[in-house]
């Protein structure tokens, strides 16, 4: 087991090692980008390592030499020569060759609300509404089976039956529908908010939301002010998230 | 000693036999998860009437029958691993989505509640279907499988070309007289019970229970011949479309066909887009027809040309009343600048409007301008060519138009960017105005003459990264 004390080969095993974790360890998996600066890192650090004496650098050091060098390795020295060229134009070729993708969609994904919308032509308070549905306990229930029955003949097609934006219809869809499981979406709004989302839906974003571009039907046109709050209750029973509370205003 | 090593040896084949016999869930505690997650489209009581249930084709299944679509048996029962992996798999091409997210005990909890709503339908112990060993794919092979496809009828109800367009399709009922399509066996990725050999395999031998697919494995001549059926019918479509974000417009030096079915289109790569129904404007759509369209587009000096395959089981002009015009169209905003921001995607609106290059069955290919969901109005002047082609349940289609637009009429540019929507109408199947399928925005970009940079760098790299391996090896060696 002599050559795992070889610094060289020491330095190698790390250097792909820390490179299978960056690339194959992490998920969602990280961009190319960072993995190139993290990859920097660790070449600079194992530098560091393998310098920090005059023997661990000697050590290092030597097959590089002696691949460079030594009659013996005549045919790793050639094969080193030729390849890494041609692994260089190879990648050179692949960059220059790449077909154009297209353009990202830069969009506000949690637009700020209105303080207040048009419901069916009458005015509606977004800014500081609670749920009234929620002031009779005793109604809970019903509310929520009546939303669960709206969700399934309405909502179901793009967001699922399990409410994680994976409906027969999501992936036909960008941006794709919003997953009520993600502690990041309804969990972070508050009820009044996504009343506002599902009355006005896609033509009621704002410009920075790409509003041409969202699929999501307004729904007053279809829904009561009333199923429109059960849906809402739905959504967080069925999910087990909580609705974001107003801040006290003083 | 005798006795104690006999007892342990029935032991030990009473607990080989559990799995089989014995029930890994707990009805009662399915219960809970059938209410919460089932219930909305199969119904509290199992009778497939849930809520959600009329919206869907096909409809929710009713467990009350205990007729199970997948199943490996030969008989009836299906066993609880058949209705476990459905479960967890889903039915593809149907409302029925894979409950994998769910934690595997409330899987089988469930597979026991189940199996409540029918438990006369349970009491006949499942027989797994014994299939023969399967036969690699080879031309003899796929020649079996053909002539096997049209012995034993495949195609009356599948089509010639597996396109679920059989002359007996409109003649589909399931057992609760509900239509049911023959599958498209060139769209494998919709398969019900699933897509690999041995599933395709199994559905041939034991049939699909409840819809008119019967059982075929004592109908082919030799049991084998399930295996050269699979090859044939693996051989009609890819296992799954890649689907595109983007339609690259080739540059063409040759003269561009408007025959569809002209040799040239072959050569040009195909973007698969997926088409989704359309559910914001009545009447909607929740069981879009086409669900899938193949573009290939070019362009040369003066012109642009779109060639569009897609599905339908059907060639229909339409009576008006049941069916309407087949039609398709693609959408572009009038005019094409730089800037993100587009027409609404579902046919723009009052003060945005898209304008479309629209074919349909019996009137042919049109520009046309829409301000609105189903407003469309036909665009004056014949800037428009070309012809569609149907066979064996698909359409080909070329629309052909100058590249130089106009008033209300976009030109197009290469290496811009352009938004591009589609939208299908299977009139066959009653699809017309709102109720069609559809996409939001995409882009198409036309592709301009490719630089040589691609020919020029890498040599350069290789080259000067050779030099330097040289210089380097050689001072390393004058060094020692």
């Amino acid at each position: 087991m002599s050559f795992l004390r070889s610094r060289f080969l020491q330095a190698v095993v790390v250097f792909v090692g820390a490179f299978v974790v960056l690339r194959f360890g992490i998920r969602p998996p990280a961009p190319w980008s960072v993995i190139t600066l993290y990859m920097a890192i660790v070449a600079m650090a194992l530098l560091i390592f393998v310098s920090s004496d005059r023997d661990s650098w000697a050590s290092f050091v030597r097959p590089i030499w002696a691949t460079l060098t030594e009659p013996r390795y005549r045919i790793v020295r050639a094969v080193v020569v030729v390849g890494l060229p041609l692994l260089l134009g190879y990648y050179a070729y692949t960059q220059a060759a790449a077909r154009p993708q297209a353009p990202p969609e830069l969009r506000a994904v949690h637009p700020a609300p209105p303080d207040s919308i048009q419901f069916r032509g009458k005015d509606f308070n977004i800014s500081g509404a609670e749920n009234p549905l929620r002031k009779d306990p005793d109604a809970f229930a019903r509310h929520v089976a009546a939303g669960g029955a709206i969700y399934v003949r309405n909502c179901m097609f793009c967001h699922g039956d399990n409410l994680d934006g994976q409906g027969h219809f999501a992936h036909g869809f960008n941006p794709p529908p919003a997953n009520f499981q993600d502690p990041g979406t309804i969990a972070m709004l508050q009820e009044a908010y996504l009343f506002w989302r599902i009355a006005k839906g896609g033509p009621g974003l704002p410009k920075e939301s790409t509003p041409w571009n969202s699929v999501m039907p307004a729904w007053e046109d279809r829904l009561t002010e009333e199923q429109i709050w059960q849906v809402i209750m739905y959504l967080y029973a069925a999910t087990g998230q909580q609705p974001r509370r107003w801040e006290a205003t003083h | 000693m005798r006795a104690a090593i006999g007892v342990l040896l029935v032991l030990m084949l009473v607990g080989a036999a559990a799995p089989a016999g014995a029930q890994r869930g707990d009805a009662a505690a399915g219960k809970g998860v059938y209410d919460a997650r089932c219930a909305l489209c199969h119904g509290e009581t199992g009778d497939g009437n849930g809520p959600g249930a009329e919206l869907l084709s096909p409809r929710p299944r009713d467990f009350t029958k205990g007729l199970y679509k997948i199943r490996s048996t030969a008989n009836r029962t299906p066993t609880d691993e058949d209705i476990f992996r459905v479960i967890t798999e889903g039915m593809p091409g149907t409302s029925m989505p894979a409950w994998a997210v769910l934690p595997e005990q409330d899987r089988w909890n469930l597979v026991a509640y189940l199996k409540t709503f029918a438990p006369e339908m349970f009491k006949e112990a499942p027989k797994k279907v014994e299939l023969p060993p399967d036969v690699a794919s080879s031309d003899e092979s796929l020649a079996r499988g053909k002539e096997m496809f049209e012995a034993i009828e495949c195609h009356k109800c599948h089509g010639v070309q597996g396109r679920a367009d059989g002359p007996s399709r409109p003649e589909l009922q399931d057992e609760w007289g509900h239509f049911v399509p023959p599958a498209n066996l060139a769209q494998r990725w919709t398969f019900r019970g699933g897509a690999s050999r041995t599933d395709i395999a199994t559905r041939i031998a034991v049939g699909v229970l409840g819809t008119p697919m019967p059982a075929f494995l004592d109908a082919v001549e030799k049991p084998e011949d399930v295996w050269h059926l699979t090859n044939y019918i693996l051989s009609l479509g890819p296992g799954r479309p890649a689907y595109a974000t983007l339609v690259t417009v080739a540059r063409v030096d040759e003269a561009i066909p408007e025959d569809p079915a002209a040799e040239f289109w072959e050569k040009v790569t195909p973007s698969a887009i997926p088409l989704m129904g359309q559910v914001i404007v009545d009447p909607r759509n929740f069981n879009p027809s086409i669900t899938l369209v193949s573009v290939r587009a070019v362009y040369d000096d003066t012109a642009i040309a779109f060639h569009l395959t897609w599905d339908d089981p059907t060639e229909t002009k339409g009576d008006g009343k049941q069916t309407f015009p087949d039609a398709i169209a693609l959408q572009f905003p009038p005019t094409l600048t730089t800037s993100t921001e587009r027409p609404y995607f579902l046919m723009g609106d009052g003060s945005e409007p898209v304008y479309l290059l629209r074919w349909e069955q019996g009137k042919g290919v049109m520009a046309a301008t829409a301000s609105g969901p189903g407003k469309v109005a036909p665009l004056e002047g014949a800037e428009v060519a070309g012809a569609a082609v149907f066979e064996h349940g698909r359409y080909r289609l070329v629309i052909k138009r100058a590249l130089a637009g106009g008033e209300g009429r976009p030109t197009f540019q290469p290496a811009l960017f352009t938004p591009v929507a589609f939208q299908a109408w299977d009139g066959g199947a009653g699809e017309t105005g709102t109720k069609m399928s559809l996409t939001s925005w995409y882009y198409l970009r036309l592709e301009e003459a490719r630089s040589n940079r691609r020919f020029v760098i890498p040599p350069v790299v290789t080259l000067v990264t050779l030099a330097a391996m040289v210089v380097v090896v050689r001072a390393a060696n004058r060094a020692r």
